[in-house]
C-alpha cells in the first residue's frame, strides 16, 4: 500500500513537473504576433467587397450570406484570429515610441478589418442557426477591440470603440431571438472581458509624444528638423498664412518649450477630467477646450485635439453596453418600464424604449451623441 | 581744270535702258490700280491689329522669360518676413508615412470620417502582394 502511494505521488510530481515544463517551454503568443499572422493570409478584396464588408459589419446594410461567404474564404486567418483574440498574454504591438509621430500604425487598419469579418462570421453562424458559435465570434470580435486599443494612444482608442459598437450592435440585432440561458451565458461570458481602454489611459498615453517634441528641441543629439516637421503638419493642408508664420515664431529657439509646458499641463487636466463622471467630466472638458481655444500659442491651439468630443465616446460606448444588457435581462419582454430602470452613462437619466410600426423595438438614451444625433441600440433586425 | 571721269557702268545703264524700251508697256488699267491699293490698305490694316509680339515670336518669349525672372528674385525680398517662408512653405506639402500616427493625426483632425476612410484605404493597400517573380515556382 505504501509502494502503491508512493508511485502515485511520484507520478503525480513528475506529471505536475511536465505540465509546469510545457508552460514555461511554451508561454502564450503574444496576440499581436498572431493577428499580424492572420493579416497576412487574408484574402485580396476587392473595393466592392471592402464596401460590402465594412456595411454589413456596421449594419448599415442587411447581412448578405453569399456575399459573406465571398468574404470569408481564408479559413488559417480566421482560425488565426481567433487565437490571438483568446491568448491570455499581453497585446505587444511593439510600436516604435521612438520614431515619435512617424510611428507606424498599420495594425489599426488591419485590425478593423479582421474585426469586420469576425462579425461576418457571427452573422453567418447566426443565420445558419449555429447561435453557440456566433456567439463565440462576437466575443473574438470584442477580445480584438480591446487588443486594437492596446497602446493607449487615441487612434487606437478611437478604432477600439469602433469596433466594440459593431459587436454590440450586432449582439442586439440577434438577442431577442435567443432563449433565456442563451442571453444569460453571453451576459455571463461579458462578464469575463478586460475592460474596455479608457480615454484616461489614451489621453496618458500620448505624453510620450509632447516628451518626444521636447527631446528634438532642447536634447543636442537629437534633430531639431524631425520636430519641426512634425509641428509643421500641424498647420498643413489649408490653415492660413498667418497661422503658419504664428507656429514659426513658436519654432524659435527658447519658445518652444513654453507652448509645450502649456499642452503639458492641459494633456494633464484632461486625462484626469476624463476619468471622472460625465457630469463633471463635462464642464471640465469644455473648460479645457476653451482654455485651449484662448491660448497665446498657436501649437496648442491648433493641435489639442477637442476633449470633450473625444472623451463622449467613452461614455456613449459605456450606454449601448448597458442597453444590450438589459436586451439580454428582459429579452423580447422588454418594456418601457422595464427600460427605464437602466440609466445612461452620461446623466444617469432612464433609457427609453420606442416600437416602431413595424415592431421594431429601439433603446434611446437621453443624451444625444454625437451632438445632434440620437444615441440608440435598434434590437433584434 | 580736271577733265570729267569716265562713267564706268554708263555702257551697262545704257543697255538696260534699250532692253527696257524694247518691252512693250500696257495701258494703265486704274480698275486693277484700285483692287490692289484696296489689297494692300487690307493687309496693313490687318497687320496694325495684332499684339506686337504676336509678330515677334522670339522677342515675346525673351520678354517673358525676363518678367519671370525678375518676379522670382523680386518675391523673397518683398516678404515681410525673412526667414518664416521657410516654415511656411514647407508647411504646405508635409510628407507622412502611410499608416503612420501622424497621418491619422492629420485625418482625425478632419474628423472621425475622415480617420476611417484613411484606415479603409490603409487596410486594402497594406501588406500588399509580392511581385510576380515571386510566383515564379523554385527550380
Amino acid at each position: 500500500m505504501k509502494t502503491t502511494l508512493l508511485i502515485l505521488a511520484l507520478g503525480a510530481f513528475a506529471l505536475a513537473s511536465t505540465l509546469r515544463a510545457e508552460e514555461t517551454t511554451r508561454p502564450p503568443i503574444n496576440p499581436a504576433l498572431l493577428y499580424w499572422q492572420a493579416a497576412a493570409v487574408l484574402p485580396k478584396l476587392t473595393d466592392d467587397q471592402a464596401k460590402d464588408l465594412g456595411a454589413m459589419a456596421s449594419g448599415k446594410i442587411p447581412f448578405d450570406a453569399a456575399k459573406a461567404q465571398g468574404l470569408l474564404t481564408s479559413e488559417s486567418s480566421l482560425r488565426l484570429m481567433q487565437k490571438a483574440a483568446n491568448s491570455t498574454a499581453p497585446c505587444d504591438w511593439g510600436l516604435p515610441t521612438e520614431d515619435g509621430p512617424e510611428m507606424a500604425l498599420p495594425h489599426t487598419s488591419k485590425m478593423l478589418e479582421m474585426a469586420s469579418l469576425a462579425i461576418l462570421g457571427a452573422e453567418t453562424s447566426f443565420a445558419s442557426g449555429k447561435t453557440k458559435e456566433g456567439l463565440d465570434w462576437l466575443l473574438t470580435t470584442q477580445r480584438m477591440a480591446r487588443h486594437a486599443g492596446a497602446g493607449d494612444l487615441l487612434i487606437s482608442n478611437l478604432v477600439q470603440f469602433a469596433i466594440e459598437t459593431n459587436a454590440i450592435r450586432a449582439a442586439a440585432r440577434h438577442c431577442l431571438s435567443w432563449d433565456p440561458e442563451t442571453r444569460q451565458s453571453y451576459t455571463a461570458m461579458l462578464q469575463t472581458l478586460p475592460p474596455l481602454h479608457t480615454t484616461q489611459a489614451a489621453y496618458r498615453g500620448e505624453h510620450w509624444l509632447i516628451d518626444w517634441v521636447e527631446r528634438k528641441f532642447t536634447e543636442p543629439a537629437e534633430s531639431k528638423a524631425d520636430g519641426e516637421k512634425f509641428l509643421q503638419s500641424i498647420v498643413a493642408g489649408g490653415s492660413k498664412p498667418e497661422d503658419k508664420e504664428a507656429l514659426a515664431a513658436e519654432l524659435a529657439p527658447g519658445a518652444i518649450q513654453a507652448a509645450l509646458a502649456e499642452l503639458r499641463s492641459l494633456q494633464s487636466r484632461t486625462e484626469a477630467a476624463a476619468g471622472k463622471p460625465w457630469s463633471k467630466a463635462e464642464p471640465e472638458l469644455k473648460a479645457l477646450d476653451e482654455e485651449a481655444a484662448r491660448s497665446s500659442h498657436f501649437l496648442v491651439r491648433a493641435s489639442y485635439p477637442t476633449p470633450a468630443s473625444v472623451a463622449a465616446k467613452q461614455y456613449a460606448i459605456a450606454t449601448m453596453r448597458t442597453m444590450l444588457d438589459a436586451a439580454l435581462q428582459h429579452g423580447p419582454q422588454l418594456d418601457a418600464a422595464a427600460a427605464a430602470t437602466y440609466h445612461d452613462s452620461f446623466d444617469g437619466e432612464p433609457l427609453l424604449l420606442k416600437k416602431a410600426g413595424d415592431g421594431a423595438l429601439t433603446l434611446f438614451a437621453s443624451h444625444q451623441h454625437p451632438a445632434g444625433k440620437d444615441l440608440s441600440l435598434q434590437l433584434g433586425k | 581744270m580736271n577733265a570729267p571721269m569716265p562713267d564706268d557702268d554708263q555702257p551697262m545703264r545704257e543697255a538696260l535702258q534699250r532692253d527696257a524700251a524694247r518691252v512693250p508697256e500696257p495701258p494703265f488699267d486704274s480698275a486693277l490700280h484700285h483692287a490692289t491699293m484696296r489689297r494692300i490698305r487690307a493687309l496693313e490694316t490687318r497687320e496694325s491689329t495684332k499684339p506686337w509680339f504676336v509678330s515677334w515670336p522670339a522677342l515675346a518669349g525673351a520678354a517673358a522669360v525676363l518678367a519671370a525672372t525678375i518676379i522670382v528674385l523680386w518675391i523673397p525680398r518683398a516678404s515681410p518676413h525673412g526667414a518664416a517662408p521657410v516654415v511656411a512653405t514647407a508647411a504646405s506639402a508635409i510628407p507622412s508615412a502611410p499608416a503612420s500616427l501622424l497621418s491619422y493625426q492629420a485625418a482625425a483632425r478632419e474628423g472621425e470620417a475622415a480617420l476611417f476612410a484613411a484606415l479603409d484605404r490603409d487596410a486594402a493597400e497594406l501588406l500588399p502582394a509580392s511581385s510576380p517573380v515571386f510566383n515564379t515556382a523554385l527550380r
